[in-house]
C-alpha cells in the first residue's frame, strides 16, 4: 500500500484539493450533488435490478426498461464520479489510511466492472442467460453497490 | 418544544443512540440506503410525470409498480430519521437547516397528497400521453425540487454550518 502514498500526497496537494479544503462551503455543496447523483444512480440501478428479479416493472420487457433507464444511469454516474473525485482530492491523505475508503474503492472497482459486463448484458439482451442467471446478476449488482454505499458512509465514521 | 427536545435527549434510548459507536453509523447508513430506494423510485416516477423518461409506458403502470418501493423506503427512512432525531433532538430543533428540511418534507408530502386527490383521479384522461398536461408536469417538477431541497438541507444539518 505504501507505494501508493506519494500519489495520495500529490492528490492532497493539488490546487483544486487545497481550494476545496480551505473553503467552508465547497465540500458540503459538492457532497450534496454527490448524494443527488447517488439517489438517481442507485434508484435507477435498483429498479433495473428489481426488473431482472421480476419484482418491479414486470409488465415491460427488460430491454425497454434498460433503454429508458440507461441514459439516467450514465448521467448520474458521470456526476457521482466527478464530485467523488473532487471530494477525494480535498482529503486524499485522510482517505489513504481510512478502511472505509479502501473498502469502498474495492467495491467500486468490482461494481463498475460487473456493471459494464454481466449487468449490461442481462439488461440489454432479453434472452441472454438463464432466468436464474439474471436473478443472480441482479443480486450481485445490488450487493456490490450496497458495498460502495456502506463503505462511503463509513469513511466519515471509522 | 425546546423542553420536549431536552426531555427526549435525556431519555435512555436517546443517550444510548448518541453514545454508541456503532448505532449511529448503522442507523444513518440505513437512512441513506432507504433514501436511495425511496427517492430513487420517486425520481423515476417524477421523470415519467415530466414526460422525459419511460414515455412509451402508461403513467399508472410506471407509478403503480414503483409506488410500493417508494412507500416502503419512505417508512424505513421515517423510522431511522426518527431515531437520528431522537439521538440529538436539541441540536436538530435549534438548527435552521433541520427546520428547513422539515418544511420541505411537509411541502413534498402535500404536493403528493394534492396530486393523488385531484389530478390522479382523472389519470385515464392522460395516462397514455408521452408528455402529460402542464399541471401534471408541474407536480413532477415540484416533487423533484422539494426532494432535492430535503436532501440538501438534511446534509447541511449534519455539517453544523
Amino acid at each position: 500500500m505504501n507505494a501508493l502514498l506519494p500519489f495520495f500526497e500529490w492528490c492532497d496537494h493539488t490546487a483544486i484539493g487545497e481550494a476545496i479544503r480551505c473553503s467552508v462551503w465547497a465540500f458540503p455543496i459538492i457532497e450534496t450533488f454527490h448524494i443527488f447523483a447517488l439517489t438517481l444512480l442507485f434508484g435507477t440501478i435498483l429498479v433495473m435490478d428489481l426488473r431482472l428479479l421480476g419484482a418491479g416493472l414486470t409488465r415491460q420487457p427488460v430491454s425497454r426498461v434498460a433503454a429508458n433507464l440507461w441514459p439516467w444511469m450514465m448521467g448520474s454516474l458521470a456526476v457521482i464520479l466527478t464530485t467523488g473525485t473532487l471530494l477525494f482530492l480535498s482529503e486524499a491523505l485522510k482517505c489513504f489510511s481510512n478502511d472505509g475508503f479502501r473498502f469502498k474503492m474495492v467495491c467500486l472497482f468490482f461494481a463498475l466492472l460487473f456493471h459494464f459486463t454481466f449487468f449490461r448484458r442481462a439488461a440489454w439482451h432479453e434472452g441472454a442467460g438463464s432466468p436464474l442467471g439474471r436473478k443472480m446478476t441482479a443480486v450481485v449488482s445490488m450487493l456490490l453497490w450496497l458495498g460502495v454505499g456502506v463503505g462511503g458512509r463509513a469513511i466519515g465514521f471509522v | 418544544m425546546l423542553s420536549f427536545a431536552q426531555w427526549l435527549e435525556a431519555t435512555t434510548l436517546g443517550t444510548a443512540l448518541r453514545e454508541s459507536a456503532l448505532m449511529f453509523p448503522f442507523v444513518e447508513g440505513t437512512h441513506l440506503l432507504a433514501l436511495g430506494i425511496s427517492v430513487g423510485t420517486i425520481v423515476i416516477s417524477d421523470l415519467r410525470l415530466l414526460g422525459v423518461s419511460m414515455k412509451d409506458e402508461r403513467v399508472s403502470d410506471v407509478m403503480g409498480q414503483l409506488l410500493p418501493w417508494s412507500i416502503g423506503g419512505f417508512v424505513v427512512m421515517f423510522v431511522t430519521g426518527g431515531l437520528l432525531f431522537w439521538s440529538e433532538p436539541v441540536r436538530a430543533y435549534t438548527s435552521p437547516w433541520f427546520r428547513l428540511k422539515m418544511l420541505f418534507l411537509v411541502l413534498a408530502g402535500l404536493n403528493a397528497l394534492i396530486f393523488h386527490r385531484t389530478l390522479y383521479r382523472r389519470i385515464h384522461e392522460w395516462d397514455r400521453d408521452p408528455v402529460p398536461p402542464a399541471a401534471v408536469r408541474l407536480v413532477g417538477f415540484l416533487s423533484l425540487l422539494l426532494w432535492a431541497l430535503v436532501i440538501a438541507a438534511g446534509r447541511t444539518t449534519a455539517y453544523r454550518l
